[in-house]
């Protein structure tokens, strides 16, 4: 059996992940991970017409750059997995067309990213595939279009509702072990462009042995305690995530201290302090290693904004900042470097944050084992009109250095 | 049958209702599933609501969320909503003043000066200014006319690419129509109740 229980999927072929590439809009590269990022654009309609084709440019440009950073051609993906947002996850299939693959459209809203890659690691593991390319999505104006209300409309924004991410992330993943010949291992820096960011080309010394694989996942169930409020993302979905972790960790036979980092996805600051508590009352004790990628991605502190969200979020965070800490890539700006060793304490973060602004030299331990965990909102604008709750999603991918 | 939908967690009751079982049979309007089945069938009531155990968590959870969710600033809002809808009535206050100059009909004055207020909220739509002004001011740039500028002019921005029949303008009212709807039959409500008081009271 490759299953732990009902939900628990165990990959003893341990696919790797060869290569993540993540681009993002103006705002998302003002924020604390600008450094770990590929590709920032200046402008966030990218020279198109339409939001959506700028989302569309960017997963496309995000799966091209991934495959020849992996050093591989096109024709040597045998399956896209990726999806989106939008109606029809249109970004996805317009993207798709462009490749010589098998698609395969996924929609987990937020967490469409996880689901990718779960789905990856099946097909891998399984040998029904070789290589595959994973990605999502998601562009700040496309989704607020269809989600809420036209751009330039004025409306005071509630206070925990979040920003959905800006951004396309892409990794290819490929079989691990004998059977993988045509791929190399991870992390050459592609000069992609001019705007590529040079600090992210120092490179250590030992990292061919290091690779990242997925070894274990836990697809979720769905959950809904009732949330009707579209502006209270964070509130409707932390139940998922902590049904998915609580699964996990039982059919696993784990704890959150096994793993040096627990991601979610994008829960913002107002959800990650409800997951916080609900996981208390569960015994899973996750104030120390746990962060969520919308609280990473924005500067949430002093702002009216309390994080990102939208399938893009997790997926541009996971292909920069997870990978590269994973590997331990040396990126000299560490003002990013919010999990990991250091603790999760509000106050103790903070005082953290400013010693590393004076202090960019610091050293960090890369991650070696990580649990990623996005979350999703199962609802679509209609149903949001008709009042109906918003049933909620999360799966589990770990991530290990192997 | 009882069997499988029990398994689900929802209730399943069986029920000996002729009348729709005859509808469902004799269908060929394409009614859902049941057309050609056995005329023996009994229709199923089938329940997809929330079962009530999960209502009582829901509650609890809705109260502990409420606990957690951050506070908006009423009076920060309040303040700022006061000056910006004050400025916005200001500068209605001096263009009405400076039009006497022009115009002598009042008429003229108002509309010459709505059309100016509705011109501005416009060109600050247009020049993705006057959704961050929202962004702090709230009602405040909402409640006047410029707001209501700018509820029909964002549509017309954002519907404009998806063509000018029915993208623009099928979705122009897209916020403006609830405005107007809304904004009419509150009207007749009010003019109800002024009928009614002046009636009686002969007041109003």
């Amino acid at each position: 059996m490759k299953q732990l229980g009902k939900y628990t999927k165990v990959f003893k072929s341990k696919p790797l992940i060869s290569a993540a590439f993540s681009i993002v809009g103006p705002s998302e590269a003002k924020g604390p991970l600008k450094a770990y990022f590929d590709y920032t654009l200046k402008d966030d309609t990218w020279g198109t017409k339409t939001y959506e084709q700028t989302e569309q440019k960017m997963q496309q440009f995000a799966i091209d750059s991934v495959i020849e950073k992996a050093g591989l051609q096109k024709g040597d993906i045998d399956t896209i997995f990726a999806g989106d947002l939008l109606n029809q996850i249109i970004s996805s299939g317009y993207t798709a067309r462009a490749f010589d693959s098998a698609f395969v459209g996924l929609y987990g809203a937020c967490s469409t990213f996880a689901l990718a890659l779960i789905q990856a690691a099946i097909y891998l593991d399984g040998g029904f595939a070789d290589t595959v390319v994973c990605a999502t999505s998601s562009h700040y104006s496309s989704a607020e279009r269809q989600f809420r209300f036209p751009l330039e409309l004025g409306v005071q924004p509630t206070p925990a509702a979040q920003n959905t991410v800006t951004g396309a992330g892409a990794v290819v993943v490929s079989a691990g072990g004998a059977g993988n010949t045509k791929t190399k291992p991870v992390v050459k820096n592609t000069q992609v462009g001019s705007q590529v960011n040079n600090q992210a080309g120092n490179q250590t010394n030992n990292q061919a042995t290091n690779q990242v694989a997925i070894t274990m996942a836990t697809i979720g169930k769905v959950i809904d305690y009732g949330i009707t409020d579209v502006n209270n993302m964070g509130a409707a979905m932390a139940p998922a995530a902590l049904s998915t972790l609580e699964t996990h960790f039982s059919a696993t036979n784990t704890q959150p201290s096994d793993y040096c980092a627990i991601l979610t996805g994008d829960l913002g600051e107002v959800g990650k302090k409800i997951l916080i508590e609900l996981a208390k009352e569960k015994d899973i004790d996750l104030s120390h290693n746990y962060q969520d990628c919308g609280v990473m991605i924005y500067n949430t502190r002093g702002k009216k904004i309390v994080g990102g969200s939208g399938a893009g979020c997790c997926a541009v965070v996971f292909s920069s900042y997870v990978i590269k800490r994973m590997l331990a890539e040396d990126i000299s700006d560490t003002k990013g470097d919010t999990i990991g060793d250091t603790t999760a304490n509000e106050a103790q973060s903070k005082m953290a944050e400013t010693q590393k602004e004076q202090n960019n030299t610091q050293n960090k331990k890369p991650l070696k084992k990580v649990l990623f965990v996005p979350t999703g909102a199962l609802h679509s604008p209609t149903s949001a009109l008709q009042g109906a709750s918003i049933p909620c999603i999360a799966h589990a991918v770990v991530l290990e250095r192997v | 049958m009882q069997n499988i939908f029990s398994k689900c967690g929802y209730t399943m009751v069986m029920e000996n209702s002729n009348t729709l079982n005859q509808q469902g049979s004799g269908a060929s309007n394409g009614g859902a599933g049941s057309s050609g089945a056995n005329s023996d069938q009994q229709d199923i009531k089938y329940d997809i609501s929330i079962p009530e155990a999960d209502l009582e968590r829901n509650k609890q959870y809705a109260e502990f969320v409420e606990s957690k969710m951050p506070k908006s600033n009423h009076l920060r809002n309040l303040i700022m909503a006061f000056v910006v809808g004050g400025i916005i009535c200001i500068i209605g206050q001096i263009l009405y003043d400076l039009y006497g100059f022009i115009f002598s009909d009042q008429k003229e004055i108002n509309a010459a000066t709505v059309i100016t207020l509705v011109f501005l909220g416009c060109f600050l739509t247009g020049l993705g200014i006057y959704d961050k002004i929202t962004k702090h001011a709230g009602a405040g740039s909402i409640v006047p006319i410029t707001g209501f500028a700018n509820a029909m002019a964002s549509p017309a921005i954002e519907f404009k690419r998806e063509g000018l029949v029915f993208g623009l303008g099928a979705k122009l009212f897209l916020i403006g129509g609830a405005v107007v709807v809304n904004g009419v039959a509150a009207s007749i409500v009010v003019a109800l109740v002024r009928m009614v008081v002046r009636a009686i009271w002969g007041i109003g």
